[in-house]
């Protein structure tokens, strides 16, 4: 479940974030994480390689309907920070920070409070590499 | 709060209501639901009828396929 760990900053990359992800949280079916420029920076899936690209762009036409909907929402104030959508087996939770975008598959089930608090840890983590 | 019932029918009759009360509850989980927050954690939940809210399950689906390598 949900239980964030420390990790060790000056190494992180990319794909050992995902990893460290997939660890923290055995809801998580897949991830993918994005850069600032909205290309693909890792992805990783339980089930085997992933199709990474494909799931990129998803993530982005993620964001660009949350912004739909926020526009159409009343008081929703600056753009949308995180996105969660349930709908079959499946939940997919999204977080949009200043340098990274990144999106989890998850099960139905999953506790959404938990998971942005470990993706929210991931991209602070990430930042802070960056800094 | 339940109003509390005296007797044997009135425990099966409490039992019942719980019972459905938590059919309902798994059935509220199992709706497709979509919630945006802002850069402060403000969730709102997105009714039926918001522009995008398809579109956004629809990608959930199709997010979910891929990951089960399907």
């Amino acid at each position: 479940m949900g239980i964030v760990t420390s990790v060790p900053d000056p190494t992180l990359t990319p794909e050992l974030a995902l990893r460290y992800l997939d660890e923290l949280s055995t809801d998580i079916r897949a991830a993918v994480l994005l850069d600032g420029a909205g290309h693909v920076a890792a992805a990783h899936a339980v089930s085997g390689d992933p199709p990474a690209d494909k799931l990129g762009e998803l993530t982005t036409r993620l964001f660009d309907h949350a912004a739909e909907a926020a526009s159409a929402t009343h008081a929703f104030e600056g753009p949308v920070a995180q996105v969660e959508a349930s709908a079959g087996e499946g939940a997919v939770f999204a977080v949009r920070a200043e340098d990274w975008t990144i999106a989890v598959v998850a099960g139905r089930f999953a506790l959404p409070s938990l998971m942005f608090y470990d993706l929210r840890a991931v991209l602070s983590d990430l930042g802070k590499r960056a800094a | 709060m339940r109003k509390e019932r005296k007797g044997p029918l009135g425990k099966v009759a409490g039992i019942a209501e719980d019972f459905a009360a938590g059919q309902r509850r798994r059935q509220a989980r199992r709706e497709p639901r979509v919630t945006i927050y802002d850069s402060a954690g403000h969730a709102r939940v997105l009714a039926e009828d918001t522009p995008g809210r398809a579109e956004l399950l629809e990608l959930a689906e199709e997010m979910t396929t891929l990951a089960a390598g399907e």
